[in-house]
């Protein structure tokens, strides 16, 4: 079409008077066309003032009344919607929040999934060391799985003394061949006097003599000071 | 210096203020409700003269200015006048309206019993703006300077919101002779009615 044809088809588009495909050809020429853009807002602008040209009626008063009071209204709405708009915005970050803790959880599951695997893996070839709980705290126990292969050990214990801050449990590995017991790890219990630890670079298996768990400074020591709470071998 | 005095004169009939967009950007209620008395005698007098019925049209008035207050930020002022904007909005409004009425057949029982009413509230031109009559007289002389045929195509388009095939049925006349009248009529009323636009 050309630029003629398509202001033919804006001075029929002006008065409503253009039918659905030809207000489609128009829109799509308009979109590019600054020269007919211009040339269609001129028309359009025409055509409205052909209103001008009706007698002028002034409305019942009720009208602006009705009118005033919807607008009240239209003025409270975007207030409401600031508030939707903040109570969809956190019920999202509390979404969103609520999907890392499960991913973080579904990471946790296959954490331990992937533990227990091990330890299963342990379990069938580990060497078990029972530690018995000493006279300073007869209910503890703990047992230390080994797993000679990896060298490595993992080890839990159980019903120890809740340890102050400023101590901590220290797992003691005496070795057949040194006089001097090697530290194997500091660990601090939970408030059901629970612990775990996992124990990597150990001696092979036929060098530990025992284990031992002493209550040392907090963060441990080079050589045992404090009372033994466990013993084992 | 008369030259300037002629320019300052046209320059003062265009419509280039927009009282009604500033006070609903604003949120101005009380500016809202003056720039509707400027405008909806104009707007509700098209109403009545496309509905012929003083509900309907009081219904789509208090619609079409209530849509300027929500969508006021849409009007762009580059693409004509504020009040171009709103008979636009009021005009595709009413016509829609007027269509769903026709096609429930009420209007023909409806509109004789109406216009005596209407009648009586025809404003003497005591509160219409000076601007508003002095585009008045200069649409009714472009429209009576139009050839009776091209008149009738555009009034029975604007007004009656007939398209032109149906037009061209009520006045049995080929499409294209419609069509072409009706491009004459707006070509004209275009260049005529130039001094008055927004820009």
């Amino acid at each position: 079409m050309t630029h003629e044809e398509i202001q033919q088809l804006a001075a029929l588009d002006a008065i409503g008077a253009a039918t659905a495909d030809e207000v489609a050809e128009l829109r799509r020429h308009l979109a590019t066309c600054d020269d007919c853009r211009r040339a269609a807002d001129e028309l359009n602008e025409s055509a409205a003032l052909l209103a001008l040209g009706v007698d002028p009626v002034t409305p019942p008063p009720r009208v602006k009344e009705n009118l005033l009071r919807d607008v009240g209204r239209a003025s409270a709405r975007p207030a409401l919607q600031w508030w939707l708009a903040a109570a969809a915005a956190l019920f999202l970050v509390l979404f969103l929040w609520t999907a890392s803790q499960l991913s973080d959880a579904r990471r946790q599951v296959a954490q331990l999934k992937s533990d227990r695997d091990k330890l299963s893996a342990i379990l069938n070839t580990a060497h078990v060391i029972q530690l018995a709980g000493q006279e300073i705290a007869p209910r503890a126990s703990a047992n230390v799985f080994l797993d000679p292969s990896q060298r490595r050990a993992f080890v839990f214990f159980h019903g120890l003394p809740l340890n102050a801050q400023d101590k901590s449990y220290q797992l003691w590995i005496i070795r057949a061949d040194q006089v001097a017991p090697q530290s194997a790890g500091v660990f601090n219990v939970d408030a059901n006097g629970n612990a775990s630890l996992e124990v990597r670079n150990l001696p092979v298996d036929t060098m530990i003599k025992a284990l031992a768990v002493t209550l040392e400074p907090r963060g441990g020591v080079k050589a045992p000071t404090g009372q033994k709470y466990l013993v084992g071998s | 210096m008369a030259q300037r005095i002629g320019l300052l004169a046209i320059r003062s009939r265009r419509l280039t203020t927009h009282p009604l967009r500033d006070a609903a950007v604003a949120g101005k209620t009380s500016d809202f409700g003056a720039a509707y008395d400027r405008y909806a005698p104009v707007v509700y007098g098209l109403l009545i003269r496309i509905l012929r019925d003083p509900g309907d049209a009081q219904e789509i008035l208090q619609e079409t200015f209530l849509t300027a207050w929500t969508d006021a930020r849409k009007f762009d002022p580059a693409r004509g006048s504020e009040l171009a904007w709103l008979i636009a909005m009021a005009r595709s409004r009413g016509i829609d309206r007027l269509r769903a009425k026709q096609r429930r057949g009420q209007r023909e029982e409806e509109a004789g019993r109406e216009i005596s009413i209407v009648r009586s509230n025809v404003d003497s031109a005591g509160s219409d703006p000076v601007a508003f009559r002095e585009i008045r007289v200069a649409v009714r002389s472009a429209l009576q300077e139009l050839p009776e045929a091209q008149r009738s195509a555009l009034e029975l388009a604007y007004f009656d919101g007939l398209s032109q095939s149906e037009i061209a049925t009520r006045l049995g006349e080929p499409l294209g002779t419609i069509k072409t009248r009706t491009n004459l009529a707006m070509k004209k009323l275009r260049e005529r009615l130039g001094a008055f636009r927004s820009r």
